[in-house]
């Protein structure tokens, strides 16, 4: 067991922590952060994707311990108390989920892609939404969220 | 990977963070098989979570400073083995002088596992569908190895032994790969589904001397000696692209995996080649 202190969405957490446990069992099964989905456990599907010290990482890949010190943003730290941050306002404007599991690693990956700025193209930044798998099939409505908001509409 | 359902959990061991290479090079010499490095974790993890590998201690290499970072050192450029996919497809020496390692780490599987793999686990998993590895060996790149007992350096494309096998000895750490410039006529092409392994692909320097490497069709990367012939031979001309096209498509031996048959394969490595070679003559 390891001591472990870090931050999920600006919280200071204090925890004890196996050395082989996941970041992803940690934040789901034991501190209750339900939007990061366990689907596929093995880096194929990013639904269990964080951001981790802002940038997009697969929970299921990486270790509890390796958060030490560090910042975990998930969806549930996006909006402001009641207000959505532009992203999830945008999902709900173009009808960009449907039974909702892949979406809150689809709203995280967008907000990396709008915040960090890599993507200079509407081509670019639907490259970086690879890796993401919906299996509804909403990335049509997807893609208009996104475009809508790096067109600045 | 044809890999089986994976278990959910990990094998248990004890995590260390090393803060310093001589470290990690005690604890190698101590533990032998025991020890496992853990630099991104993609591979180590997944391997762990498929039994492939139960170390009784991981080490974790990342925070080790000296490890990271791209840097020119007299005619060649260095790149520290725990640099990400990510800060080496951003770094601007790389873009200008290697475009081939540019293309091969900004198109690797996606964006959340390039910000977290590192160049030295993409070589030493010697996973046969990887892309970096098709990249280094078409630059000629040497990979540097330090143990208690001594530094080595060898070609990449000597280090890589077959599906999941390298010559790396239980008690080294890779600690960098070197790239001897120029390399700024160098290509890097796949042809694969969004972030999925590629089905095939090829990487092509022409700065001094000609390689043509397949990624993805083989346990390892192979060169291609006819292709290079006619392009050292005839220059790189309509004629010439139409000619090795057809000969790679004859002469590269192409495996059958889920991923693809042999046959199909055989026909993207003659399109790659007609493509790549294209581009690069502009």
């Amino acid at each position: 067991m390891k001591k472990l202190s870090f931050n999920v969405n600006g919280i200071r957490r204090n925890t004890l922590t196996k050395d082989n446990e996941l970041l992803l069992d940690l934040l789901r099964e034991r501190l209750g952060v339900k939007s990061v989905k366990a689907a596929c456990w093995r880096g194929e599907c990013g639904l269990c994707t964080v951001l981790f010290d802002g940038k997009p990482v697969k929970s299921c890949l990486v270790l509890a311990v390796e958060a030490e010190g560090r910042e975990i943003t998930t969806a549930e730290g996006l909006a402001e108390g009641e207000r959505l941050s532009d992203i999830q306002d945008a999902f709900v404007k173009y009808g960009a989920s449907q039974c909702g599991f892949c979406t809150p690693a689809f709203v995280l990956t967008c907000h990396y892609i709008i915040e960090s700025g890599k993507a200079k193209t509407e081509k670019e930044a639907l490259e970086l939404l690879n890796g993401l798998i919906c299996r509804c099939g909403t990335y049509n409505q997807i893609r208009e969220a996104l475009a809508s908001l790096l067109s600045g509409k | 990977m044809s890999f089986g359902s994976p278990y959910f959990t990990l094998p248990e061991f004890t995590y260390l963070r090393a803060r310093r290479i001589e470290e990690v090079l005690q604890l190698l010499e101590e533990k032998g098989e025991d020890a496992r490095l853990l630099a991104g974790g993609v591979g180590l993890i997944s391997f762990m979570k498929e039994r492939l590998v139960s170390p009784s201690i991981v080490i974790d290499i990342k925070g080790i400073e000296e490890l990271r970072g791209i840097k020119l050192e007299g005619s060649k450029i260095s790149i520290g083995a725990c640099t990400t996919l990510q800060e080496i497809s951003e770094n601007e020496l790389i873009r200008k002088e290697i475009p081939a390692l540019h293309q091969a780490s900004g198109e690797a599987a996606d964006i959340a596992i390039r910000g977290r793999a590192t160049i030295g686990g993409n070589v030493c998993e010697a996973i046969p569908w990887v892309d970096m590895p098709v990249a280094l060996l078409a630059l000629d790149a040497d990979i540097h190895l330090l143990s208690r007992r001594g530094e080595r350096m060898l070609k990449v494309g000597n280090f890589l032994k077959g599906m999941l096998e390298t010559d790396l000895r239980q008690n080294e750490l890779v600690t960098k790969f070197t790239v001897p410039t120029p390399k700024r006529r160098s290509i890097f092409r796949k042809y694969a589904k969004g972030s999925e392994f590629a089905i095939a692909s090829i990487s092509i320097c022409v700065d001094g001397e000609v390689r043509v490497v397949y990624g993805s069709v083989a346990p390892t990367p192979v060169r291609c000696k006819e292709v290079e012939q006619i392009i050292e031979r005839e220059g790189i001309s309509e004629s010439s692209i139409r000619k090795a096209s057809k000969v790679a498509r004859e002469s590269v031996e192409c495996m059958d995996d889920v991923l693809a048959s042999s046959a199909y394969r055989k026909h993207i490595v003659g399109i790659l080649t007609a493509s790549a070679l294209k581009e690069i003559q502009r």
